[in-house]
């Protein structure tokens, strides 16, 4: 009973943590997945903002306060290299994904750019890639987040050099 | 044949090179200099402004003004040495013919220079230019530019040097 219980709450787990991620999400999880140096999770939103109350993140915390989900995937570049795939070709995925570019953050070599999705009842999904020198994070966010902190925090690096 | 058709591939590239907006020309010459930081902000982003509540009657104004923006971007260098150059560079590399000089601001540290392209009787794209001691940036802000909002737009956005043009306004 025990395990039938257990394999009921792990399918509604993993068919849960399926839906709420993209297809270009999921795209780069199924190719990464099994490889070495490749981390990923996802968490309710809940969860999130309660570490960023937690770290005193008030801010963030706000602007993130209708997100309900967030996964996160870290993959080195020399898995892109090796299994003969590019960053240029996931942006192309993101595209017929229907994701929209919103921002790009080029700063001392990392470059950073922000995707939306925009769906009905401000389900939107939001997809942040941040190329680094050897690392790639592509974050995605289901849920809304308000314009005001996004215009905001691109330009950060300009406020306060 | 090989001969004119390579003469015409190579006159689309012209024309396609000729056709950049000025902060194009700087984006190509230093996009791959990671001493720069460059922000490009897309019209989806702005757009996502226009149905957006606002509390204020002057909100609402900031708001419009956002919503009809159809791009930024931004080439900047911090601790750079050569700014002032850089500067000079800019001029020499932007068609001044095609814009208007708005206002221009020095002081102690730095110059700035705000320039506009007008379309049509409207403001189509807002060039800020600014070289300091050790800083050194260009912005370009196109759509339909409403001047009046460009510095309550700049404080939202937390875009150092468009607060000057409210000098501008107290000035009118």
């Amino acid at each position: 009973m025990k395990t039938i219980a257990t394999c009921i709450i792990l399918s509604l787990v993993i068919t849960t943590s399926a839906l709420t991620q993209s297809k270009s999400f999921l795209t780069l999880k199924e190719k990464f997945s099994n490889g070495k140096d490749v981390y990923s999770f996802s968490t309710s939103g809940l969860f999130a903002r309660t570490i960023l109350w937690m770290a005193g993140e008030h801010e963030f915390n706000d602007a993130i306060k209708s997100i309900k989900n967030i996964s996160l995937i870290t993959v080195p570049k020399s898995a892109f290299k090796s299994e003969g795939v590019t960053v240029s070709g996931f942006k192309k995925v993101l595209r017929e994904d229907s994701f929209e570019e919103l921002v790009r953050v080029k700063d001392h070599g990392d470059d950073v750019t922000m995707y939306i999705k925009p769906t009905q009842n401000r389900n939107n999904r939001y997809i942040i890639l941040v190329e680094e020198y050897d690392e790639v994070v592509v974050i995605e966010l289901k849920g809304y987040v308000d314009p005001d902190f996004l215009l905001k925090n691109e330009s950060l690096t300009f406020a306060n050099p | 044949m090989k001969k004119i058709i390579a003469v015409a591939g190579l006159m689309m590239v012209m024309s396609g090179v000729f056709a950049q907006d000025a902060i194009s020309k700087f984006f190509g010459k230093y996009q791959n200099d990671e001493s720069f930081s460059q922000v490009t902000v897309s019209s989806k982003m702005f757009g996502l402004f226009t149905n957006m509540e606002a509390e204020t009657a002057e909100d609402k104004e900031v708001l419009d003004a956002i919503s009809k923006l159809k791009g930024l971007r931004i080439l900047a260098k911090d601790d750079a040495r050569n700014a002032r150059e850089l500067y000079k560079e800019a001029f020499t590399l932007i068609p001044m013919k095609e814009y208007e000089e708005l206002m221009s601001v020095r002081d102690k540290d730095k110059d700035m220079k705000f320039l506009i392209k007008e379309n049509g009787g409207k403001i189509s794209e807002l060039l800020m230019i600014m070289g300091g001691n050790e800083e050194f940036m260009v912005l370009s802000l196109f759509g339909e530019i409403d001047l009046k909002q460009v510095s309550r737009i700049g404080k939202k956005m937390d875009v150092k040097g468009l607060e000057n043009l409210d000098k501008m306004d107290k000035k009118n």
